[in-house]
């Protein structure tokens, strides 16, 4: 993580079969200042995509369960604002999302 | 006057009038003879004047052909001097080109010499590693034995464990 930023938040965002983002669907929604994440995945293994097209359930980056991801050695804003999440099999899964500046 | 001489006058009369129908006879052949040499005259006359319109006309063809050699001279020797300028700009040419290639040859000898000493390194790097892989291996199931003496058991080659991006 590069030193010298801030916590903005924390969030969870539930993933099923429909494709999700951090704009609209996180709980709470993707803060305007943050610049970077970490995430972890829960229970449920999900792909993401963040080039605007929405990820299947085949199609994807695969981020396992119990994996992460530190999206904070630059600023990802736009990473933030366009990643799309959605579960690879049937069931719900979660991230969970800590937001820094 | 006498029967007897008028009828030899008579007779040499028409004797006469005789040779004056053969003489007009020839006449009218002579007259023939003298239209055909006018004629061939003429035609002589003609044919001298043709030859000599024709002569002209060769010398001037003549006279044409010179002057077309000559100027074909000079382009002749136009081109065999533009040949040698350019046989001397393409010698020049060479002799440059044969600087870089010999500059280019001496850099990929030096490459070359480079990449052989980089690889003998890596050589040497690989067996050293090779070393360090087989006693870092024995230490290992060294401190596996020994961890196993105290039941605990490494998890090595088993289940993945989960793992962190950075990106």
């Amino acid at each position: 993580m590069a030193s010298g930023v801030n916590i903005i938040g924390y969030a969870t965002l539930a993933v099923s079969s429909s494709a999700v983002n951090l704009v609209d669907n996180a709980s709470p929604t993707l803060p305007a200042r943050a610049n970077r994440m970490f995430i972890t995945c829960e229970t449920q293994a999900v792909r993401w995509r963040a080039d605007g097209t929405a990820p299947t359930a085949t199609e994807g980056h695969i981020l396992a369960a119990g994996d992460s991801i530190s999206f904070t050695g630059i600023i990802h804003r736009q990473l933030l604002e366009k990643i799309q999440f959605i579960a690879t099999a049937a069931g719900d899964g979660a991230l969970k999302i800590t937001y820094f500046d | 006057m006498d029967l007897e001489l008028i009828g030899k006058q008579m007779l040499e009369a028409l004797a006469v009038q005789g040779q004056l129908a053969g003489l007009e006879v020839k006449l009218v052949e002579l007259d023939g003879l003298l239209s055909k040499a006018a004629k061939d005259t003429e035609d002589s006359i003609k044919e001298k004047e043709h030859n000599v319109a024709a002569r002209e006309q060769a010398e001037v063809q003549v006279r044409e052909t010179a002057r077309n050699v000559e100027t074909a001279k000079s382009s002749v020797i136009a081109a065999q001097s533009h040949l040698k300028f350019v046989e001397k700009v393409f010698r020049e040419a060479e002799q440059e080109a044969a600087k870089y290639d010999n500059a280019a040859l001496s850099q990929l000898d030096e490459a070359t010499k480079k990449f052989e000493e980089f690889k003998k390194k890596l050589e040497a790097d690989k067996g050293d590693l090779l070393e360090e892989l087989k006693a870092t291996k024995k230490e290992l199931e060294r401190r596996q034995a020994v961890l196993a003496e105290q039941g605990i058991e490494l998890n090595i080659g088993g289940k993945p464990q989960a793992k962190t991006t950075y990106l």
